[in-house]
């Protein structure tokens, strides 16, 4: 075979023009400790990588969002736990009032200690977050929501809960609105409320009464009237006879699955209501516990209705603790579903890097052994080149 | 007569004419294109004599290329071929890195702005988180900007290149032409082949192979056609057309190839294949406007997206939020030669409809007829075409207005232009609508346990949008609206009034109400911030298959995965060119210890000569002594 002497000379060249070529991509990937340098390298790898780091950002964010959702939660529960302990306070100063023996004097001290407990929940019913936003005022986050007007507090925030992401299909409400925590309070024993009519004549106390069959009890309005001071009939609010019966005091008064207890002496025409649980603001109970205990106990049906009052009054409390304390595990549920969400998302993280580093990374072992591999290869090729070209039948002539 | 003294001249002249041709083969060892030549000799007629044919002596015959017509075809076309991809690769190779980048590319940009509008969402009554979200969308039409502006600036690159080589083409057609004429006339004067001339010729035609793919026809045996494209002739004989570039006829700034010559003017822009002028053709053609298109509708599918949440939420002032980025139009551009007044509005609706691909609509007599440029296929229209009603096929609108002619032809363009006018239109944070105009809630002494979602806009126009609406449930399964009518109510069943949606579910007590009121002052309200958060990754294009996070993902790894097919075409096209080329090389080049050895041969045969001539005279004087 004939070779042409530009041949020779071109082929060694081209030949170390590519080694080299491979050379430098090679030292570039060591350098830079990328393997997928643009997409051409490896499109489907670079799509891969592309959507890996995607992710990972769209992770940091869902971070940041767990976050602010921790630091708003903690600070909700925080002014739940603080108003909680106010109203348990207040609970005590209540059952303090209600002893017998303690005089209007001692009372309307009692009643002042309760007014300041009691602007002590509407202050923390309008504390603010680090952002300067009400905590409980729903949307209407820089109206302040609890504001006392001369017929009592006023809520003027809205009902809505804000929603914030805590990973790609996870919204967890970041709290809850002030009508929910402070105003939609269950009324009564949270089926029924009772209470002494104002006109009465006797003596008769009405407990807040319980819930014997939920099945059998009919939400309606019922009065239980004395038609003599030891017989009753309760009738419905179309003024339908349920049932009568014979009165003795402390003894349950049972109907459609409910019982109440009225103690004392009530006199013939004496009322007592009992009414289908609606809600109750914390501030009007509040208020209306105030007034109550202030309430002049000379008469005695003053003082039975002084009894009902403060019974019932005595038993929203401990309803609206209930409902602080429901409103608190809430909290607690919504920290520990952004802390699994944290747990979970780390582990993706975790994993997602390894993937995207397997896909991007350079594996340094193999990526130098190429590169002394290839380095070998050029300089056999340099050398061969400069003894091969320096052959010449002109140098023998 | 033969004789020792003619017979030695002869070889005398001869091995000189052999030196000559060795030595110019040494000279020309290194000259690109150089085909060795080789002196052919030839014996002498003989003379007869009665006792035998004697000889007398050596002529040369002619001096020949040693010139191997396949290889050198072969080398020519797969210069064509590798020349072509080359060009496309190099230029492929750029849009690639400028999409390589993942730090600053498209996704991440995109995933920043995702991740403004979640900081919105978390604390919608933040200003700076407003500020940082504004700053990320111009961030994102920035970059949407800058990858157009390359991909731009390539396509005026491209065009620039196109003309430079249609310049050099022209040249090199002239300059065959002219060594046509001379050969021709060389060979007419000697009846011998002007060899370094054909060389010459040779280097020009694989020149002008490198710029685009040729047909050459010989005539005469010595003169050589060349023909571009399908059968235009580019030289004939002793004359050469030109190449020239003349703007489309549906958009200025681009060039069409057209061959100037005495037969007329010939467009053959789709004709010429291989060489760098068939790699540019070839990069606009399936790359660059693949590529910008693709670009193009995920600009539009951002914008557009984000425009129509933005318009169902209100702001921090509590005002109907706007659109948040101002799009670039359909790209709409009559045909040059259209007769009729007929001009066309178009539209771009259902946005996911869209595709990455160019249009040609016609007015054929009947009606209209729209085109696809990338696959040619007919695609079917629907509509009139009139305001009212107008002519609707992949996601555009089309109204006409004025009168068409026949056969008046409108290039579309749906997406290309919109990035040329994408801008984002807030500079104010608090216009930002983070919010939703209306909220739903359950009224206070509810006894049922039915809840209601908080309310989504479904039609942002709606007059009656933020009246407040009672829903007061009659039943458990109708309810009234603002104390009139009888509905019936199923649980979980969307509730559409007024422009908005809500749903109630579960139980309602008789007497439960809902409420669904003006949401001006929910400042901290962040449901509008959300959804726009979402729909950046709402499966919006291809019949709801691709988000637009998966199309950017998408367009990435298809210019790197065509980046790569050209490279791998390039580089086998490269070592089969390389192969054709050692192939002609080793046919037709120089070999100097070959060289070395004619010589040395040639050296020894006239040294050899020589001595005939002085024997020849050693001889005369012998003879001269004998009669002395």
């Amino acid at each position: 075979m004939r070779v042409a002497t530009s041949t020779i000379q071109q082929a060694a060249l081209s030949g170390m023009l590519r080694q080299q070529a491979m050379l430098a991509r090679t030292q570039n990937e060591v350098a830079s400790g990328r393997r997928v340098q643009a997409p051409a390298d490896d499109p489907v790898a670079a799509a891969r990588i592309a959507e890996l780091e995607r992710m990972l950002a769209e992770n940091g964010r869902y971070a940041a969002n767990a976050d602010a959702l921790t630091n708003r939660l903690s600070y909700a529960e925080r002014a739940i736990a603080d108003a909680s302990l106010a109203l348990q306070r207040l609970q005590e100063l209540a059952l303090q009032a209600n002893n017998g023996i303690v005089d209007i004097n001692a009372r309307r001290m009692i009643a002042a200690e309760m007014r300041t407990r009691a602007a002590e929940i509407v202050d923390i019913a309008n504390r603010q977050d680090v952002n300067g936003e009400y905590l409980f005022a729903g949307f209407r986050s820089s109206t302040r929501p609890f504001e006392r007007t001369p017929t009592g507090v006023e809520f003027r925030g809205d009902a809505a809960n804000r929603y914030v992401q805590a990973d790609v299909a996870q919204f967890i409400s970041h709290g809850h609105s002030g009508a929910e925590v402070f105003v939609e309070i269950p009324a009564g024993n949270g089926t029924f409320t009772t209470a002494v009519a104002g006109a009465n004549a006797g003596t008769g106390i009405v407990d807040p009464g319980s819930l014997l069959d939920p099945g059998a009890w009919i939400a309606d309005d019922y009065d239980i009237v004395f038609t003599t001071p030891s017989t009753y009939e309760i009738r419905d609010s179309a003024n339908a006879l349920v049932q009568t019966g014979t009165f003795q005091s402390d003894a349950e008064i049972a109907f459609r699955g409910i019982s109440v207890r009225i103690s004392g002496a009530p006199a013939t025409g004496d009322r007592f209501e009992v009414r289908p649980a609606g809600t109750r603001d914390l501030f009007a109970a509040l208020d209306e516990l105030i007034a109550t205990v202030e309430s002049a106990t000379v008469t005695a049906p003053e003082r039975a209705r002084f009894g009902s009052q403060m019974a019932a009054s005595i038993a929203q409390i401990g309803v609206s603790l209930d409902h602080l304390a429901k409103i608190r595990a809430e909290v607690g549920a919504r920290l520990n579903a952004v802390e699994t969400s944290n747990t979970a998302r780390q582990d993706l993280e975790v994993e997602a890097r390894a993937v995207l580093s397997s896909l991007r990374d350079v594996d340094y072992a193999e990526a130098i052994t190429r590169m002394n591999q290839q380095l070998v290869g050029l300089q056999a090729a340099q050398q061969s080149y400069a003894r091969i070209a320096r052959l010449s039948l002109f140098d023998y002539l | 007569m033969p004789d020792v003294l003619s017979t030695g001249l002869s070889a005398l002249l001869a091995f000189q004419r052999a030196l000559d041709t060795t030595s110019h083969n040494i000279a020309n060892a290194n000259s690109p294109g150089y085909v060795r030549q080789r002196t052919e000799f030839g014996a002498r007629e003989p003379q007869a004599f009665g006792n035998g044919w004697v000889g007398r002596g050596v002529d040369v015959l002619t001096i020949t290329r040693q010139y191997d017509q396949f290889l050198v075809e072969q080398a020519r076309g797969s210069a064509s071929s590798s020349a072509s991809l080359e060009t496309f690769a190099a230029l492929a190779e750029r849009v690639n890195n400028l999409f390589g980048d993942s730090g600053n590319g498209l996704a991440a940009t995109m995933q920043r702005l995702q991740s403004a509008l979640q900081g919105v969402a978390t604390e919608p009554t933040s200003i700076p988180a407003r500020q940082v979200l504004i700053g990320e969308a111009r961030g994102v039409v920035d970059r949407f900007a800058f990858f157009d502006g390359r991909l731009r600036a390539l396509e005026t690159e491209t065009e620039l290149r196109l003309d430079v080589e249609i310049d050099e083409v022209n040249g090199l057609a002239a300059g065959i032409a002219r060594l046509n004429r001379e050969i021709a006339t060389g060979f007419a004067a000697t009846g011998q082949p002007p060899n370094d001339l054909l060389d010459e010729r040779d280097r020009l035609l694989d020149r002008l192979a490198t710029r685009l793919h040729v047909t050459l026809v010989p005539q005469d045996g010595m003169v050589v056609n060349v023909f571009v494209g399908r059968g235009q002739a580019l030289v004939l004989n002793q004359g050469a057309a030109r190449l020239e570039t003349r703007p489309d006829g549906f958009d200025a700034t681009r060039s069409n190839v057209v061959l100037v010559s005495d037969q007329g003017v010939a467009d053959v822009t789709a004709a010429v294949t291989g060489g760098s002028i068939g790699g540019l053709l070839d990069f606009r053609r399936e790359f660059l406007d693949a590529t910008r298109n693709a670009l193009g509708r995920i600009a539009v599918g951002v914008a557009e997206s984000l425009n129509a949440q933005h318009r169902a939420g209100q702001d921090l002032v509590g005002d109907a939020g706007g659109d948040l980025f101002r799009i670039g139009p359909v790209g709409v551009s009559p045909n040059g030669a259209n007769a009729g007044s007929a001009t066309l509005a178009v539209g771009r609706s259902p946005v996911s409809a869209l595709t990455g691909a160019d249009y040609e609509l016609e007015f054929g007599g009947g009606g209209w007829s729209l085109r696809r440029f990338d696959t040619g296929a007919t695609v079917s229209l629907s509509g009139a075409g009139t305001l009212g009603d107008p002519l609707r096929a992949d996601g555009l609108e089309i109204v006409v207005n004025g009168t068409a002619a026949i056969g008046d032809r409108f290039l579309i363009r749906p997406t290309r232009e919109a990035i040329a006018g994408l801008a984002f239109t807030i500079a104010d944070p608090t216009r930002i609508a983070a919010g939703v105009p209306i909220r739903a809630e359950a009224l206070a002494g509810n006894s049922g346990a039915a809840t209601t979602t908080s309310g989504e806009v479904i039609d942002p126009d709606h007059p009656q949008l933020r009246a407040t609406v009672d829903i007061e449930f009659l039943t458990p399964t109708t309810y009234s609206v603002n104390g009139s009518g009888s509905f019936g109510f199923t649980s979980g069943a969307p509730i559409e009034i007024n422009g908005w949606r809500i749903v109630i579910s579960g139980n309602p007590a008789p007497g439960d109400r809902f409420r669904v009121a003006d949401n001006a002052t929910g400042v901290g309200d962040n449901r509008n911030a959300l959804a726009l958060a979402g729909s950046l990754g709402r499966k919006l294009f291809d019949s709801g298959a691709v988000s637009l996070n998966g199309a950017v993902a998408r367009l990435t790894s298809d210019v790197g995965s065509m980046t790569k097919r050209t490279q791998m075409s390039r580089d086998a096209e490269q070592l089969v060119y390389a192969e054709a080329l050692k192939a002609r090389e080793n046919a037709n080049g120089v070999n100097l210890d070959e060289e070395a050895a004619n010589l040395l041969r040639y050296q020894q045969a006239y040294q050899a000569a020589a001595q005939l001539v002085r024997i020849a005279g050693q001889m005369f004087d012998t003879l001269l002594d004998a009669t002395r």
